[in-house]
């Protein structure tokens, strides 16, 4: 009786029983080597842009585990969270990942206790759209959707080069209202902003910003890619900003800009068509 | 540190306070920018203009707070309102409140009923039998702010996505896109409560015998008590709820403020009030043009150039000693 009880402890305690049918080796954005059992069946996905490039390469079925803030696409809702920003690591555990999948600099912390664990993680990172479109090509190959990644990205990299869009309107993009938080062109946002045609009047990445230097720089075109629609007219300057004067504030939907995923395309034409707009 | 007359104090300080202001005016990026009158006029200068009143308010808090509860530790941290109003202000932007309260913005308006709240609920709790001794009023607000200090770092917990704009908040900031609607929520806080504070100046200065003392030489100490917590947590509010958490002033300038020119509070409160707007204006001047694009956290500023003068401030009291 005893030893029965000693089995049945060892075998709970053990990891999968049954043996993967291959174990493939993949090159993450770190340039990491990650072994992972091939193909997976059970994929958890810890932020909300990997679990958008999971179901976009159709490896929605597989994926086991996703966090409560992926709300994209509305099937991923329904998937068992394994946290928000903190992970359980319990649930974690109970739902056996065969990898993880993540963007490693945004998630250094869990991401790194995650591998600590034994888990295998692979991080995809896109800043810009050929990142983007790489991504899916490599989430496809990893889960075994390698044809189905190949098409959106394909598809997608075909919108991108519809766009291809000649320099125009000088742009101040803001996607948080409160601190002042924009992106030059070296951010996917921007990397968007910059194939519509607009040319940023900042340099760099995300970043927050003065106001003053919003004033001085008298963008043609504003867009606003937060849910926060008035009280405007209170900021310094505004009713004489060129854009303000000219009405070309525009209020765009914050969901085709704020991730690196094919909704960014959206984001894209949609810019494009706001930039090629003649001030009335 | 030997006293100062206080008319030379305020001599020294009112033109300071208008040199600081003018001096914000020069403040900012103009290399890469052009400079407009909208620049200048719009947002610089209303800049300065809400550091100084923010200073001048957190200034007005801790001087109001320390003769209040006798003690030089009391500042609106300590009294519970300072994260009274974070609790507000973080509530509103974790919960997505965007109705305005006042005609104030969300975080600002919470912020706003926070503060008071947690001044009213310290009070509320204090009061036995009619009476509010000082030292139970002192504890209840700690106890306060720290229930409220640790419902922030819940809410945050809870509310990654939109932590930037929390932390910004908790760390306190002058850079602004609307400095003139913040300047009209700050100025009748101040006028109201500085207001109160110099009524009950003479007042202030008898609690510092002893509350038994005060009470037996004619103050009516409870109600004393009710207007003085009053004024000095709406102060507070009105700094906290515009430009977040700015510590160190409020403890500090009072402290610095009354080696100076001494306890008389009907000199003390106006050098303070001068002296928190003088100090801050200054500290958002310096962390413009360190930082003219990116805005640096204000609080942090004013701890770090803060800090080390008050060390040496304690320790040439030490050294006499």
């Amino acid at each position: 009786m005893k030893r029965l009880l000693l089995l049945v402890l060892l075998v709970g305690c053990s990891k999968p029983a049954e043996p993967p049918a291959a174990t493939r080796e993949f090159v993450d954005s770190r340039g990491k080597t990650v072994k992972v059992a091939w193909p997976p069946k059970r994929i958890v996905s810890i932020i909300p842009s990997t679990t958008e490039l999971l179901y976009a390469v159709g490896a929605g079925p597989q994926v086991a585990g996703v966090t409560t803030y992926c709300d994209y696409p509305p099937e991923a809702k329904s998937k068992p969270k394994v946290g928000d920003i903190v992970v359980d690591y319990e649930r974690l555990a109970a739902l056996k990942p065969d990898v993880v999948v993540t963007s490693f600099s945004t998630t250094r912390k869990t991401s790194t206790e995650i591998e600590s664990k034994g888990y295998a993680l692979y991080s995809v990172e896109p800043h810009t759209f050929e990142e983007i479109i790489g991504s899916l090509r490599k989430l496809g190959a990893l889960t075994g959707h390698e044809a189905e990644g190949e098409k959106v990205a394909a598809s997608l990299e075909a919108r991108v080069k519809a766009v291809a869009a000649a320099p125009g309107p000088t742009v101040y993009i803001e996607h948080s209202p409160e601190p002042l938080g924009t992106t030059g062109p070296d951010s996917y946002m921007g990397d968007a902003v910059r194939r519509a045609g607009g040319r940023n009047i900042f340099d760099g990445g995300w970043r927050l910003i003065d106001w003053e230097a919003v004033m001085s720089r008298d963008p043609e075109v504003i867009l606003i890619a937060h849910d926060r629609k008035t009280g405007y007219e209170k900021r310094a300057g505004w009713a004489n900003l060129r854009a303000v004067k000219n009405k070309r504030v525009y209020f765009v939907a914050k969901e085709n800009y704020m991730y690196p995923t094919p909704r960014l395309a959206d984001g894209l034409e949609e810019a494009a068509r706001i930039f090629r707009e003649k001030n009335p | 540190m030997k006293r100062i007359p206080s008319l030379v104090a305020l001599g020294v300080l009112i033109p300071a306070a208008a040199g600081a202001i003018a001096l914000s005016i020069f403040a900012g990026e103009t290399l890469t920018g052009k400079l407009t009158r909208d620049i200048v006029l719009d947002y610089r200068l209303p800049r300065g203009i809400l550091a100084f009143l923010v200073g001048a308010s957190l200034g007005a808090s801790g001087v109001c707070f320390q003769g209040l509860f006798r003690n030089s530790l009391a500042d609106p941290f300590v009294v519970g309102v300072s994260s009274g109003a974070a609790l507000g202000a973080v509530a509103s932007i974790v919960l997505g409140v965007e109705t305005t309260v006042f005609g104030l913005a969300p975080a600002t308006g919470c912020a706003f009923v926070g503060a008071t709240g947690a001044a009213f609920l310290a009070y509320a709790v204090a009061r036995v039998r009619g009476r509010v001794p000082v030292t139970t009023l002192l504890l209840a607000g700690s106890a306060i702010g720290s229930f409220a200090g640790a419902m922030v770092s819940i809410l945050i917990l809870f509310n990654s996505p939109r932590w930037s704009e929390v932390v910004t908040w908790l760390m306190g900031t002058m850079a602004h896109p609307d400095p003139w609607a913040r300047v009209k929520v700050v100025v009748p806080c101040l006028i109201a409560s500085a207001g109160v504070m110099v009524i009950h100046a003479r007042d202030l200065n008898l609690m510092l015998l002893g509350e038994e003392s005060a009470r037996q030489l004619g103050v009516e100490t409870e109600r004393l008590k009710i207007f003085l917590l009053g004024a000095g947590a709406l102060a507070a509010a009105g700094a906290v709820a515009t430009c977040g958490m700015i510590g160190f002033v409020g403890l500090i300038v009072p402290h610095v403020c009354r080696r100076l020119v001494g306890p008389d509070h009907r000199m003390l409160l106006p050098v303070t009030v001068l002296a928190g707007g003088v100090l801050l204006t200054l500290a958002d001047v310096a962390a413009r043009m360190v930082s003219p694009q990116f805005p640096l956290p204000i609080g942090a500023v004013t701890a770090l150039a803060g800090a080390p003068f008050f060390v040496y401030i304690l320790r040439q009291r030490s050294a006499k000693m």
